[in-house]
């Protein structure tokens, strides 16, 4: 199961470019930061590769 | 390994006896008694004896020497070397002093205990100068105190080393030596006591267990306890402006404390910090006020001038920063006038004005030539305002 | 490296009111997140990187010191639970080597940006790498300096556009991991941010290689070097831009030249386990030495009693030896004021001059003896001048009191006459026939000693026993009882003149 901690996102975007399955995506939603934040957006297509987890620069993402 | 708070020299570093020595290495041997074990330094004349005695000496006693690529590597190295305990020097001569500032300034910051040797000395030829001065109080940039000593003899040179690294170990503050050419390469008598008769004091370590430790609060203007690195204090030692947990993060209320924190515990203890010596000044009507090499020729001239009957005495500074405020206003007050002896263009006289005030008035004596002055020059300079 | 360009929102998504954290914060000062570091930078990557080496490795971050200058990079051991260095543009790896030598046992972990590193902080980047310190330095190259708005860096690629070079980089660019190697460090590996695995697995070698270990990430400036050089801001295709400029070194045989150039070779360049770093055997010489120190009895007991007795010269001796560069001059003032303070318990005060030539240039010593502390270290005229070369002779003879002593050699000096005495003494012709013409200045020491006792000849002989080099030892005190019978001969002529 893949976690986002959206108040640490900055929506970079890097985990929706690395991830191999389009499992993540941008959501509508800013947060207190003003960054429009990534969401879950297919959890049924996830290998737990874990490369967005890897990725992010800002610590907001966790595989389980 | 953390040293006592107090304690008395160890008898395997000193050289106890009668030593006819060269000043630069009785400046090493006051700082192997002192319990110096690390020492970076960078080859300049006129402190290079300096480095070799160090790199011979350290060894023998356990601690680290090494020579830096540069003045700034051997700075920064000393200041990381203390902020894991060691207690660290430096050597240098005016032109390499140039580099050391930001490092100096990082030690000021982050309060490292730090000895700085500086050999003043002109440009080229290395001869005599006191030019410096002012220097080694401001030449880094940002809000601090120095705390300089003026050694006048190779006696000095020991003694004043070893009060070096007690004030820079009880301050937390760097504390430079402000040496000379003219005595760091004069040999002399040197007397060095026995170990026990040498007294260090050793920075204080914090008792506290981290969750409970500040790193930058201290009681009223005191230095702060230091922590071990490694150990789960997690400090930052950043040269930005910080609260007392080491904070980096922009607060203008925790940068006004800080500073004033830190330059507080040299100004609000200046009394406890500097030394003067009185030469002939009991019945004193003029005094003679000079500092480091100069003091020698004031002395003479005042022996000289007393034996033509003029009431006239030696104020010697052993520290000329921080300014010893309260002996300078005191000597005002019982004086008629005020000779502000040295070897530059005239520059420590300004703050020797500003603290006599209107109290009685200063003549500027100086010699700017790579020479100290002669007792004679001295007496003439004194004779021709006296008469 | 794969990028996903067609992501497909899904509008029934919703938000997790409870994320579970990523458990590498645990390594970081949690109360400080979110960062400070740009949306999509490098550094933030990098720093993951880090965290997730320390898991793999279970290592205490507590343990280590990390150090940062100043600069974006910098910044990441700021967000470390670990003991901190910071804030100094370029010193990083000064700071390292003195806590290392002091220290050896502590972990230490550099963060440098290209401009830290190799620009301002390029010349303790080499020593250290010379010295094999045992630090993991881990570069961030952005390609340029970010924090201060993007100027260019030595790093930076020919053509780049920046803060700096608004026309186009025209200088070449340092390949750092190269330098590295050739200054000597013993483990040098680049990567990219668009490898994750790779780099965490490089750190995970830097933290356990003994010595110095560079890893050099080149990275993603989505604010300044991506927008000004590669015309974007987007973290997503600059990350795709380092992807396709670099390639894998292990794949460098089936790339053509021109599929390599101008890129960036990414891999293991050196892996040298093993070596010993060299501050580290500083270290334990120190620490033996230590073991064998003995306690210091340098416990010199003054005997004044001879020199009062025999010392026809009042006091202060206000003394000037002077010749040419080589012949010992200053050895003979040590010698002199290392006697009298010592072993006769006087004061002294010696100071001297020389020309820059190593050899052949002039030289002079002044030595004041006296039995009260001396102020001045210098004094304006001589009670004594030893002169034993002639131009020395004739810039110092003036110095001499009109009724003061001169002493010198027959064969190097022609003194003019004059009032006060004059002794001439062939000291070299006699070194000479003792077999070495350098103990003409020990000739010159016994001579003075008998005949005025400037210090006692018994001083003298223990002081030459003491302070000079074994080798020479015997040949010195044979000079010296030369010059003592010389002077003994010239002082019975004397009495059988009076």
């Amino acid at each position: 199961m893949v976690h986002i901690d959206e108040r640490l996102c900055k929506g970079c975007r890097l985990c929706v470019t690395i991830c191999p399955k389009n499992v993540l995506a941008m959501s509508q939603r800013v947060n207190k930061k003003g960054y429009t934040v990534v969401e879950v957006a297919h959890p049924e297509a996830c290998i737990s590769c874990k490369l967005c987890e890897k990725t992010c620069p800002d610590f907001a993402i966790y595989v389980e | 390994m953390q040293r006592p708070n107090q304690q008395t020299a160890d008898p395997r570093r000193v050289m106890t006896g009668l030593h006819f020595l060269l000043g630069n290495y009785a400046l090493v041997e006051g700082a192997i008694s002192a319990g110096c074990d690390f020492f970076a330094g960078y080859p300049i004349t006129p402190a290079n004896e300096i480095s070799e005695r160090m790199s011979q000496r350290l060894p023998q006693v356990g601690g680290s020497f090494m020579q830096g690529e540069d003045e700034l590597a051997s700075i920064y190295a000393c200041a990381g070397a203390a902020l894991a305990g060691a207690k660290a020097m430096t050597a240098t001569a005016s032109a390499g002093f140039n580099y050391m500032q930001e490092g100096l300034g990082y030690c000021y910051t982050v309060e490292a205990p730090l000895v700085v040797a500086n050999v003043m000395r002109t440009r080229g030829d290395n001869y005599a100068t006191q030019s410096d001065i002012m220097q080694l109080r401001h030449g880094a940039s940002g809000d601090y105190e120095a705390i300089v000593v003026c050694p006048t003899s190779v006696q000095d040179l020991f003694d004043y080393t070893i009060w070096a690294f007690n004030l820079a170990e009880t301050y937390r503050n760097p504390v430079i030596i402000a040496s000379e050419t003219t005595i760091a390469l004069m040999r002399e008598r040197l007397h060095i006591p026995a170990a026990e008769a040498i007294l260090l004091h050793n920075r204080r370590y914090t008792e506290k267990t981290p969750a409970e430790y500040l790193p930058f609060a201290a009681h009223a203007n005191a230095a702060p306890d230091m922590a071990p690195l490694g150990k789960g204090y997690n400090t930052i030692y950043s040269l930005n402006p910080h609260d007392e947990a080491g904070r980096i993060d922009w607060d203008p209320e925790g940068f006004e404390r800080l500073y004033k924190r830190i330059t507080g515990k040299i100004r609000e203890n200046e009394p406890k910090i500097s030394r003067t010596q009185g030469f002939y000044m009991e019945d004193a009507e003029s005094v003679i006020i000079a500092y480091g090499s100069e003091v020698r020729p004031a002395r003479e001239a005042a022996q000289m001038l007393r034996e033509e009957g003029k009431k006239i005495g030696v104020l010697q500074l052993c520290n000329v920063w921080p300014v010893p405020e309260g002996a300078i206003a005191e000597v005002a007050s019982q004086v008629g006038h005020i000779f502000a002896l040295e070897m530059n263009l005239g520059k420590y006289v300004g703050e020797i004005r500003r603290v006599v005030k209107d109290r009685c008035p200063v003549t500027s004596v100086t010699k700017n030539r790579g020479l100290v002055h002669t007792p004679w020059e001295v007496c003439a300079a004194v004779r021709e305002v006296l008469k | 490296m794969s990028v996903n360009v067609n992501p497909k929102a899904n509008p029934n998504a919703k938000a997790n009111p409870n994320p579970k954290a990523n458990p590498k914060r645990k390594f970081l000062r949690e109360e400080k997140l979110p960062h400070f570091f740009c949306s999509g930078c490098g550094c933030g990557q990098v720093l993951n990187y880090f965290t997730q080496a320390l898991e793999a490795l279970q290592m205490d971050v507590e343990k280590m010191l990390t150090i940062g200058g100043v600069g974006c990079t910098a910044r990441m051991p700021v967000y470390l639970k670990s003991d901190t260095f910071h804030g100094v543009h370029g010193r990083t790896l000064a700071w390292a080597t003195g806590v290392k030598l002091h220290n050896s046992e502590i972990p230490i972990v550099i963060f440098a940006g290209d401009g830290d590193l190799v620009s301002i902080g390029g010349n303790h980047f080499i020593h250290a790498a010379r010295r094999n310190l045992d630090v993991t330095v881990i570069m961030v190259n952005n390609l340029n300096f970010a924090m201060t708005g993007g100027q260019v860096a030595p790093t930076t690629p020919v053509g780049s556009v920046t803060m700096t070079t608004p026309y186009g980089n025209d200088e070449p660019a340092f390949d750092v991991a190269q330098l590295a190697m050739a200054a000597g460090a013993t483990h040098v590996e680049r990567w990219t941010t668009s490898r994750p695995v790779q780099c965490e697995q490089a750190i995970r070698r830097a933290l356990q290689h003994k010595g110095f270990s560079l890893i050099e990430i080149v990275s993603q400036c989505p604010t300044h070097f991506g927008r000004y050089a590669l015309k974007s801001g987007d973290p997503g295709k600059l990350l795709q831009w380092i992807h396709q400029n670099s390639y894998l070194l292990d794949q460098e045989n089936r790339l053509t030249a021109e599929e390599k150039h101008s890129k960036l070779a990414c891999g293991i360049f050196r892996f040298q386990a093993g070596d010993s770093p060299h501050l580290e055997k500083k270290v334990e010489r120190a620490h033996k030495q230590q073991e064998d120190a003995t306690p210091n009895t340098s416990n010199i007991t003054p005997n004044n009693t001879a020199v009062d007795q025999i010392s026809t010269l009042p006091y202060p001796q206000r003394l000037t030896l002077c010749g040419m560069g080589g012949q010992g001059i200053i050895l003979a003032s040590v010698l002199l004021g290392t006697a009298a303070v010592t072993l006769a318990g006087l004061h002294a005060v010696q100071t001297q001059s020389y020309g820059s030539e190593a050899r052949g240039g002039q030289c002079q010593a002044e030595l004041i003896i006296d039995r009260e502390p001396i102020l001045s270290p210098v004094a304006q005229k001589k009670d004594l001048l030893l002169a034993m070369f002639s131009e020395a002779y004739h810039k110092y003879i003036p110095d001499l009191k009109e009724d003061g002593v001169l002493v010198y050699d027959t064969d190097l000096v022609q003194p003019e006459s004059r009032k006060g005495k004059s002794y001439g003494v062939p000291a070299t012709q006699m070194a000479v026939g003792l077999g070495n013409r350098m103990a003409a200045n020990m000739v010159m020491l016994g001579f003075l000693a008998e005949m005025f006792g400037v210090i006692s000849v018994e001083h003298l002989e223990q002081v030459v026993i003491s302070e000079v080099d074994e080798r020479f030892r015997e040949l010195d005190l044979n000079a010296v009882r030369a010059g003592v019978e010389f002077a003994g001969q010239i002082k019975a002529q004397e009495r059988g003149e009076a």
